[in-house]
């Protein structure tokens, strides 16, 4: 939106991808990038002109103890896509290290990007036509009717409910210190009350455990993960490419056909989720083959929901308990079968209907509890926490009431950019409706 | 276009005696109308100056060369400050006057400035396009003007309502201005009703007394005024008493005779100046109230008793102040009543409080929605120095929201308008750390310089004091004491400004008074907030300096929520900032705006 800033921000496809992608835009993006970039002495001709060419590198980012390979590109200004000085690092497509990177520019300087922002500047330097401006600003403004979904649901049930207990929490003290500052002269002034200090803390705690579960999903993809799993040939590959709608996975009637995951991003009735395929358990014990059983069992613990497939054909050597986080599915569902759970049969559609609603029901439960919040949210999450904690000490050492008032009101300010709610207003509303004021 | 070089100033209260003062002394020939001469800065309601968030406002307009804060310490007889026991963000000076002196300081800081005060009843604007050219009296006269600024307070279509007596006016005994408010509704500006209340006044020699908890004087007196320290007429007490559950079943018992709970009364009133009347519906669970017994003056022998405004029948009102401890034997010289008046939508104005649609007509005081006499001032001074910098050709004056509570305040007017008469709060202002009234001088110094009201002398003695405060701030953070800062030191509690100085020949050289050495202690124990609040300051300076065409087409933008294109469109706010104040502007509202105005801009090649 101006001069000056250096913006940063995750450029890729959200979700675990071969390539991820950390796109800056901004006068010191060069800056940054250089300072944890180093070049291999074998990249790529642009080397030659020193990493703040611009061009191709090759090399390696440094983030804390890790060194991860990457690719940097460099685009100089006014020859780039937004017009100022770009910079590109990919890098391999963990969605937790996509974050540490953005995390870590934003601890240099960067700032993150404001939704469409990159397109904004793009167009703002004359790079796009108001066109197709617009048609990107309509994506990033609902990235699909699912994601609209997920965030009514979410302001409908945990988020807004922990919100409005963070307000509870913020005015059972804030209102008694106003009074103090706006209403002294008047007999309305009430002591601070004496669980303060535990309603903060209680408030601050749980806003981190939000920003906390926030984190944790970005990391394991920002989107819904959906894990197929079970033994080999049960037919997980047809089942996923059904549910994907494309022929994503190499099917064969070979056991041990799939090793790496596959990802696919799909919609199951306007929810937006992505769909793993992985390896049959219990196949072969080459290293290959290890490495291919380890990767599944991480991604399980992240999935939020583990489809536990099996032929119905086949006697169930062993048979998966069907729990919260998990369904059991039954393929091959044409050639019969009668145990307990959902029959399918990829090929001709049986039961795929609802198997979809089976899902769409199981993870709209845990989406309402949880929440998914994105990174900026999960900030601000951590800045109102961080505030109450701070007003929360400020008290235990009995620090001037405006100073404990300053940070109580920047958690409401945080809060309010979750909620939209306008923070000052409602906080003299709830002094005019609980206190007798006027002399 | 040549404009007429002359101001009218519509109206002699608080707001028109800074407006026409102002514009005065910024060389515009200026003239104030009044229906009585004799009123101008009359107290209308209660004979204090100041308090909670007031009192800060009221040395900033001094501190711009205002002057209310110097009229209200050349007739105060009672100084407080509030909040003392907080910190130095809080305190808030407030004080008691003379009324009569009062209006006579105040008349002679207007008569001073050349001023001409005429009576007459302005009963329409009369334009030249769109631009102003005349006001038109009620008697048919007009006087050429190239600026107007109306300060027409609660005479605005004023009715005064008093139990079942209802009658025209904006004060007791004094007319109102109904043909006005008729023209500035057929201007097409949006109007609205607002009420307010004022108590009965009571003979101060019919009071028992004795039997009551005095309150004194704060002594030394906190003055307002950075500009002189004139000697202070003599301080009087105020008393306190409450009233008791047998008056509130009196008033309770009389309700249905109140206009406002008979349904005469369309105005909405201040939910934090209610009737007594309101209270006690309101909060039927309290059985007592605070009353303040504020004497009007020295040689005067009426008292204010502060804390039961009402518009209750004459008689209900002498028999529940009698059952009031103290009050037994009380003689009314005059009964309480309460006003209803017209205001102009402030979201009609722009940042410096002119009408958008009508160039060169001002807005000041309760016109705007707002209550109280130092938000009157405030934005009289500004109107009346913007109508007059407007006339001469230069830029404005617009303060922010972190560099004064008249910036919060004119602000929040023009961007969120009114719903209920709008008053001053601390906790009105994001920044309030940063407006403590002990630097309004400082802050508001290069402002006040580059505007000329105050004088030359005045200008070179606040610059001094400025450099010297910056200088004294570098010296604070470079030089070390025994490890730390000199100002790590000063946030420790025994080492005080005097510590400093012994520590720090430079500081010596600066040769602080002790105001400076105050200021700079306060500033020092709140450096790692203020830091915070300025560093919030620059994040949104981006979004405040990227600017908004004035004409953009806002019905042009496909795809704008229709909420933010009414509202857009009919605020037209001048920067990102100001819009995102806007209550329901949304951030992707913004940047949908953002893509259409680019494009407006390349074509214009203004980008």
């Amino acid at each position: 939106m101006d001069a000056g800033r250096t913006i940063v921000a995750v450029a890729s496809a959200r979700g675990p991808s071969q390539r991820g992608i950390v796109r800056l835009s901004g006068p010191q993006s060069v800056a940054f990038v250089s300072s944890m970039f180093s070049a291999s002495p074998f990249g790529g001709p642009a080397a030659r002109g020193g990493t703040a060419a611009a061009g191709l590198h090759e090399g390696s980012i440094e983030l804390g103890c890790l060194r991860v390979p990457c690719t940097l590109w460099l685009r100089l200004a006014p020859r780039s896509f937004t017009g100022e000085d770009c910079a590109e690092l990919h890098v391999p497509g963990a969605p937790l290290l996509l974050a540490q990177i953005v995390q870590h520019l934003c601890d240099l300087g960067a700032e993150r990007a404001a939704p469409g922002e990159f397109t904004r500047l793009a167009f703002a330097h004359g790079k796009l036509d108001l066109s197709q401006a617009e048609a990107v600003a309509q994506l990033t403004a609902a990235a699909g009717e699912a994601e609209r979904r997920v965030a009514l649901a979410l302001l409908a049930g945990g988020l807004s409910r922990r919100l409005l207990e963070l307000e509870a929490a913020v005015h059972h003290v804030l209102i008694p210190l106003e009074l103090g500052f706006d209403f002294s002269d008047q007999d309305v002034l009430v002591p601070l009350p004496e669980d303060g200090i535990a309603r903060l803390g209680e408030a601050a705690q749980a806003l981190e455990a939000l920003a906390e579960q926030g984190r944790a999903r970005e990391a394991a993809s920002g989107r819904r993960l959906v894990l197929l799993r079970g033994l080999p040939n049960a037919g997980k590959s047809t089942l996923f490419n059904a549910l994907v709608g494309s022929q994503r996975a190499l099917v064969s009637g070979e056991a041990g056909t799939t090793r790496d995951l596959v990802y696919a991003d799909a919609e199951c009735l306007g929810m937006a989720l992505t769909f793993v395929d992985s390896a049959g358990a219990d196949v072969g014990c080459t290293a290959v083959e290890l490495a291919a059983q380890a990767a599944r069992e991480n991604v399980a613990t992240q999935a939020d929901l583990l489809l536990e497939v099996q032929a119905g054909t086949q006697a169930a050597a062993h048979v998966p308990m069907s729990g919260p986080r998990s369904l059991s599915v039954w393929t091959h569902a044409d050639l019969g079968g009668d145990q307990d759970g959902l029959h399918v049969c990829a090929l001709n559609g049986l039961g795929m209907d609802a198997l979809r609603a089976a899902i769409h029901a199981a993870l709209r439960q845990s989406c309402a509890d949880v929440g998914v919040l994105n990174l900026r949210q999960a900030e601000a999450c951590r800045e109102a926490a961080a505030a109450l904690r701070c007003a929360a000490s400020g008290i235990g050492h009995n620090a001037p009431g405006e100073l404990v008032a300053a940070d109580l009101h920047a958690a409401l300010r945080a809060a309010s950019a979750l909620s939209g709610r306008d923070a000052p207003g409602a906080l003299l509303d709830r002094i005019f409706s609980g206190f007798c004021i006027g002399k | 276009m040549n404009r007429v070089q002359r101001i009218v100033v519509v109206g002699g209260g608080h707001a028109g005696a800074e407006a026409s003062r102002a514009a005065a002394l910024l060389g515009v020939e200026t003239v104030l109308l009044t229906l009585d001469p004799s009123a101008v800065g009359r107290m209308s309601c209660n004979p204090s100056i100041g308090g909670q968030a007031k009192g800060q406002i009221v040395r900033e307009v001094d501190a711009l060369g205002g002057l209310m804060g110097r009229a209200a310490d050349r007739s105060g007889i009672h100084f407080r400050v509030l909040n003392r026991s907080k910190g130095p963000a809080m305190h808030s000076p407030r004080a008691q006057c003379d009324r009569t002196l009062y209006e006579q300081e105040v008349r002679g800081f207007v008569d001073a400035a050349g001023v001409k005060v005429l009576r007459g009843e302005v009963a329409g604007l009369r334009f030249d396009g769109r631009n102003i050219a005349a006001v038109v009296l009620a008697d048919g006269t007009e006087i050429e003007c190239g600026a107007v600024v109306l300060t027409t307070g609660t005479f605005l279509g004023g009715v005064l309502h008093a139990g079942e007596d209802t009658q025209h006016g904006g004060r007791l005994g004094e007319g109102a201005a109904h043909l006005l408010s008729r023209n500035l509704s057929s201007m097409g500006l949006r109007m609205g009703r607002l009420k307010t209340g004022t108590p009965p006044r009571l003979l101060r020699s019919s009071i028992a007394w004795e039997q009551l908890e005095l309150q004194p004087s704060e002594e030394p007196p906190q003055r307002f005024s950075f500009l002189d320290e004139p000697l202070l007429p003599r301080r009087v007490d105020c008393a306190i008493t409450r009233t008791t559950p047998e008056v509130h079943a009196v008033i309770a018992g009389n309700l249905h005779r109140s206009p406002m709970f008979a349904g005469r009364i369309q105005g909405r009133g201040p939910r934090y100046c209610p009737s007594i009347e309101d209270k006690i519906h309101r909060f039927a669970d309290k059985d007592s109230h605070q009353i303040f017994l504020e004497p009007e003056g020295l040689d005067n022998n009426l008292i204010y008793p502060n804390g039961i405004s009402t518009s209750l029948p004459k008689d209900v009102q002498e028999e529940f102040v009698r059952l009031i401890p103290g009050l037994e034997q009380a003689e009314f010289a005059a009964h309480g009543y309460a006003v209803e008046y017209d205001h102009v939508d402030p979201t009609e104005c722009d940042h410096t409080l002119g009408l958008k649609a009508w160039p060169g007509v001002y807005l000041g005081g309760q016109i705007n929605g707002t209550t109280g006499y130092e938000e009157a001032a405030g934005q009289g001074f500004l109107a009346g120095a913007n109508a007059a910098l407007a006339l001469t050709g230069a830029a404005p004056l617009v303060l922010g929201r972190h560099e004064a509570y008249l910036g919060v305040l004119v602000d929040d007017l023009v961007l969120r308008g009114v719903s209920e008469p709008y008053r001053m709060f601390t906790s009105l202002a994001e920044h309030r750390l940063l407006l403590r009234h002990h630097d309004a001088d400082v802050r508001l110094a290069e402002h006040a310089i580059r505007l000329g009201v105050l004088e030359s002398a005045q200008c070179v003695h606040v610059a001094q004091r400025r450099e010297r405060r910056e200088r004294a701030q570098v010296l604070l953070v470079q030089q070390r004491f025994q490890g730390r800062s000199l100002e790590e030191q000063l946030r420790t509690p025994n080492f005080g400004f005097a510590d400093a100085l012994a520590a720090s020949p430079e500081l010596q050289q600066l040769r602080l008074d002790q105001r400076d050495q105050d200021e700079l202690g306060m500033a020092a124990r709140y450096s790692g907030y203020v830091a915070r609040e300025l560093d919030s300051v620059e994040r949104r300076r981006a979004e405040e300096g990227r600017h908004l065409p004035t004409g953009f087409d806002y019905a042009a933008v496909s795809h704008l929520r229709a909420e933010a294109r009414e509202k857009l469109g009919r605020i037209r706010p001048t920067t990102v900032g100001q819009a995102m104040r806007i209550p329901g502007i949304s951030p992707a509202d913004m940047a949908t705006v953002l893509l259409h105005v680019s494009v407006a801009e390349r074509k214009s090649g203004t980008a």
